[in-house]
């Protein structure tokens, strides 16, 4: 781009879609089919904008992705070669710009839809370099709805190009797009990507961009882009409810508030950019405040470090048998759980580390991250000494992350920061070196200075990196824990930074663990601590951040305070653990009673073998219940339930097995799968309780899962037995497909099959052995095939 | 005879003659709604309800009213084919009359929730999909009521409403409508490649116009063709025990 784009006004063009319509082409049609068909339409389009006074027009290729284009006969390369073509001769010796027009695929990612990540990535790779070679002098990505998407886009652009990028997506009346990314996420996490310039189009009228211009403005410094439409659309008249001359006038409250960039979307025309020109010509553009802050977020929600925020620590297998064998045994649903509970009782940023001898790193932090952001609104702290797994989650995750971490030692500091700068990631520096962590504040200082400065000049801002002073254990280096405080004040006062502490390390090896953490938390806070990591779980740790909220002056009126602690008092006390149980465990899962099944399990361990509860308690009570179920005298609320209260029973059981090193009860191993191209999956899932209550172990390898998913996870684990679901007919040819794959390599497999739209007809005609009318029928065949 | 034509979806004029986007319907968690969740849950009576699932049951609703983000959108076209007669679902219609297309969803936001809840607790999930199920129903009625009304001005009615999946219609027409209704720009409706909408809870479906008085203008179970075998009928039709 040929100017300053803060100091200078920009004119972009008016609608494509809505020119084509004038000049009497039908809806749905591919306009992009144009730039060969009709070539001199397009270029007299492009015309008309330059001489209105676009700066810059957008080539006609919004839809000109692989998808989109895949039943038309030509690649994305041949249509933006064309598109480009037109607006090259449509500007001929005129100072305009050509923008490769670049919009979404038309197919959602993970977690909404079916598209990866990488598939996405590689569609817009295919654009951008198609768009480079042409000639454009920047590239447009316009009217995302998905953060994710969009960084997909971004990605591809920086990676292989090295032009110019302008981002804008598209909002509703609510403030949040479709797919519910807010316009704080979006600024903070384009900016950190590299974008040249950042904002809104397509969807409202200039009038109610306003809040949301507002939101963005307050979380970038880059310059800001509208590109409205002209209200509504009269079918009719083909007429869009604003004119020209009011569509301009509703520009200008945009104007003052710092927005330099301004073109028009659906229903804009050439006389509208017309009023636009006139209206920037009369104006100046108006200078914004620089700003300055730290910040975090996911897609859907910021977290602006300005007050104790929580870390949530607990997604780490360190210290954790039962995190670890999930890890081995790929359960993610029990990772998922850690990071659901931690954000109920106040994360506000997830820590995420998977790294454990004897599992691909990489392959499982890409699974966490993207499952996780599917279910949680919290950002995540990217925690991995690996740097390819800590690449593969910084790709991945929505929102802008804290990477977890670097320190003093040279060959962390290379390559750990470019992938910060990269992936537009906070970062946290360790106070240790080649030589270890001193004992003196000073010199801790020294190394975060060194990071600090390591960062600034490989282009991270200041803003962006984080210090952990480091805690050692008062059991062992008593005098140093003055130091760890005496840096955190160090680290605010002379470098300005954010500051994190693993808290809980201080009392390890003394008793009363929790009276040292909560003690030593308070007095962190008090040196200026920022983010603590800690486990939110824990009543003591949570209380003593609440209570600094309130001294500090950091939760006004002590709102949350008194709103937390006036109910909490009238609720039971946490030890219930401790207390008998006043039922059987038999009836305690026949009415559904979790805590009190749990409660019972704990009471038999005591005088009994955990294979005999499971065995002779545990199992029986699920059969009577099963078999109400199957006589219509219980549904099938109660019959989950029913297993949600064995399932807490058996995990105590189990709990005690692992935590004395003894291998975990199995009656045998299951895998259930929904096939490729299904998305619904509370079918399986529910099978899925069901048969863990049985006490088989369960591979689930969740939705849209590939055929040769299934045979390879039966072969690593040697599994026998396979449950498919597929709630659609237009998925049974994925299932036939599974179960013909893995017979074919693996001749041992027996498959049962479930769905809506199954029958057991249908299910023998494709192959399987079993058809499994409900959960209940699941664990029959279980026990059939596996004991 | 099918219902619909193979090339049904073919013969809708590409230009739309009428929109309506409709973004904000308020959803309670009242009574009408609360039976239907009892029904998709499988129950026969409201007896039958124990007072755990009870309590799920209102934390369901609660939470689906609160999360969903409700959008709609409906157009009307002309079509060069009218559907054929079948088991008296509707008196004779002429094309030009037009078809009401009309795509519903839930939002996002839903899909989360029972994400989250199928991780934490499935018989809650169970109870929240049904509630979410039970909501889409109801705002697809919502939609319904206010194309009726506007054509009930006009002295015009309308056909049952459609949904792909259903007779002859099949699945794979999703693209093509959500197409003709620019459901993904305007609501934020896509379809994977399998033609499952996403959002999840979402629906698409069409209605005819006709200056006919429509002989079953209000769904009811008796007039569907599944109504001998189908699990969710409601109560007022006669019981027939799977065999």
């Amino acid at each position: 781009m040929m100017h300053n784009l803060l100091e200078t006004f920009t004119l972009l063009d008016g609608g494509m879609g809505t020119m084509l319509q004038k000049a009497g082409l039908p809806a749905g049609i591919c306009p992009e089919m144009l730039n060969i068909e009709k070539p001199e339409l397009i270029e007299s389009i492009h015309r008309q904008y330059i001489e209105a006074g676009s700066q810059v027009v957008y080539t006609n290729s919004f839809g000109a992705n692989g998808y989109k284009l895949s039943d038309k006969g030509l690649s994305p390369t041949e249509v933006i070669a064309a598109a480009v073509e037109r607006a090259r001769r449509a500007i001929g010796r005129q100072n305009v710009s050509i923008a490769l027009d670049v919009g979404p695929i038309g197919k959602l990612l993970h977690p909404n839809g079916c598209l990866s990540f990488e598939e996405a990535y590689g569609l817009f790779q295919e654009q951008v370099v198609a768009g480079q070679k042409a000639g454009v002098d920047l590239i447009v990505i316009e009217t995302m709805s998905d953060l994710l998407e969009a960084k997909a886009a971004v990605l591809a652009a920086r990676e292989n190009t090295n032009l110019p990028l302008f981002v804008t997506m598209s909002y509703e009346e609510n403030g949040r797009t479709f797919v519910g990314c807010t316009p704080a996420s979006m600024a903070i996490t384009l900016e950190g990507l590299g974008v040249t310039a950042l904002g809104l189009n397509c969807s409202l009228r200039p009038c109610d961009l306003l809040p949301i211009v507002e939101a963005l403005r307050c979380h970038t410094n880059l310059p800001l882009i509208v590109k409205p439409n002209a209200g509504l659309p009269n079918l009719n008249s083909n007429q869009y409810d604003l004119s020209p001359s009011e569509y301009a006038q509703q520009l200008i409250p945009l104007v003052e508030r710092g927005v330099t960039i301004f073109g028009g979307c659906c229903g804009t025309t050439p006389e509208y950019i017309q009023e636009i020109a006139a209206l920037l010509k009369t104006r100046k553009p108006v200078p914004r405040e620089t700003l300055s802050f730290s910040a975090l977020c996911s897609a859907g929600n910021a977290v602006i470090i300005d007050r104790p925020t929580i870390i949530g620590e607990r997604i780490n297998p360190t210290g954790k048998p039962l995190f670890k064998q999930a890890l081995l045994d790929q359960n993610i649903d029990y990772i998922l759980n850690q990071g659901i509970s931690q954000i109920e009782a106040g994360a506000k940023v997830l820590d995420v580390n998977v790294g454990l001898p004897g599992i691909d790193e990489t392959a499982m932090m890409r699974t966490v991250v993207s499952r996780l952001q599917a279910v949680v609104e919290a950002p995540l702290q990217i925690d991995s000494t690996d740097p390819q797994a800590l690449e593969a989650g910084l790709r991945i995750v929505n929102g802008k992350p804290l990477i977890n971490s670097v320190n003093g030692k040279e060959q962390s500091l290379r390559s750990v920061l470019p992938l910060a700068k990269k992936y537009g990631a906070a970062v946290l520096g360790l106070c240790l070196d080649e030589n270890g962590i001193p004992d003196k504040a000073e010199e801790r200082v020294n190394i975060a200075r060194h990071i600090l400065e390591a960062a600034l000049s490989v282009g991270i801002k200041r803003e962006d990196v984080y210090i952990d002073c480091l805690v050692l254990a008062a059991s062992v280096q008593q005098p140093e824990v003055v130091e760890t405080l005496k840096a955190i004040r160090m680290v605010k006062e002379e470098l300005h930074l954010k500051t994190v502490l693993g808290v809980s390390n201080i009392s390890f090896g003394l008793p009363n663990r929790e009276l040292l953490n909560q003690t030593f938390l308070a007095l962190a806070l008090g040196a200026g601590l920022d983010l603590p990591i800690l486990n939110p779980n824990v009543a003591a740790m949570r209380d003593a951040v609440a209570a600094f909220d309130v001294l500090l002056n950091y939760d006004p009126g002590s709102a949350s305070y008194v709103e937390h602690y006036n109910t909490a008092t009238t609720k039971t006390p946490d030890n219930t653990s401790s207390a008998a149980p006043v039922h059987d465990v038999f009836y305690a899962i026949n009415h559904g009673l979790a805590e009190e099944a749990a409660l019972c399990a704990e009471e038999l361990l005591k005088d009994h073998d955990p294979l005999e509860i499971v065995n002779e308690k545990l199992i029986p009570a699920l059969d009577a219940v099963g078999k109400s179920f199957e006589e219509g005298a219980i549904y099938l609320p109660q019959l989950l339930q029913a297993a949600a209260s064995a399932q807490s029973a058996f995990a105590v059981v189990q709990k005690v097995l692992v935590n004395s090193g003894k291998k975990q009860l199995t009656k045998g191993k299951i895998i259930l799968a929904t096939v490729k191209g299904d998305i619904h999956d509370i079918g399986k899932n529910i099978v899925k309780v069901i048969l863990e209550n049985y006490g088989y172990t369960i591979y689930d390898l969740g939705r849209d899962v590939a055929p040769e998913q299934v045979l390879a996870s039966a072969i690593e684990h040697d599994v026998r037995l396979i449950g498919l679901s597929a709630l659609m007919t237009t998925t049974l040819g994925s299932m036939e497909e599974t179960i013909g794959l893995v017979k074919k390599n693996k001749q041992d497999a027996v498959f049962f099959v479930g769905g809506a739209v199954l029958t057991a007809d249908y299910a023998q005609k494709i192959g399987a052995d079993y058809y499994a009318r409900d959960a209940k029928q699941s664990a029959d065949i279980a026990k059939r095939v596996l004991g | 005879m099918p219902l619909f034509a193979e090339n049904f979806a073919d013969s809708i004029e590409k230009t739309p003659q009428e929109e309506k986007i409709y973004k904000s319907f308020s959803l309670k968690p009242e009574e009408k709604l609360r039976s239907e969740v009892i029904r998709y849950l499988g129950y026969k009576r409201e007896a039958d309800v124990t007072p755990e699932i009870a309590v799920l049951l209102q934390k369901g609703m609660a939470e689906v009213c609160a999360v969903a983000e409700p959008r709609a959108i409906y157009r009307v076209f002309s079509t060069r084919e009218s559907p054929h007669p079948e088991n008296a679902c509707h008196a004779p219609l002429s094309q030009q009359e037009g078809l009401v297309l009309m795509a519903v969803t839930l939002g996002v936001s839903v899909d989360r929730a029972l994400d989250r809840a199928q991780i934490q607790d499935m018989t809650y999930a169970l109870v929240l999909d049904s509630c979410a199920t039970a909501a889409i129903e109801s705002i697809c009625d919502a939609v319904q009521g206010k194309v009726t009304e506007a054509y009930a001005h006009r002295k015009k009615h309308l056909t049952n409403r459609y949904s792909p999946g259903y007779g002859s219609l099949p699945l794979s027409t999703q693209p093509k409508l959500l197409s003709l209704l620019d459901a993904e720009r305007k609501i934020g409706l896509s379809t994977t490649p399998s033609f499952l909408l996403t959002p999840s809870k979402s629906v698409t479906a069409m209605m005819w116009v006709s200056s006919l008085p429509q002989k079953d203008a209000h769904t009811s179970c008796e007039a569907c063709n599944m109504h001998q075998v189908c699990h969710f009928r409601r109560q007022e039709g006669p019981i027939v025990h799977d065999a």
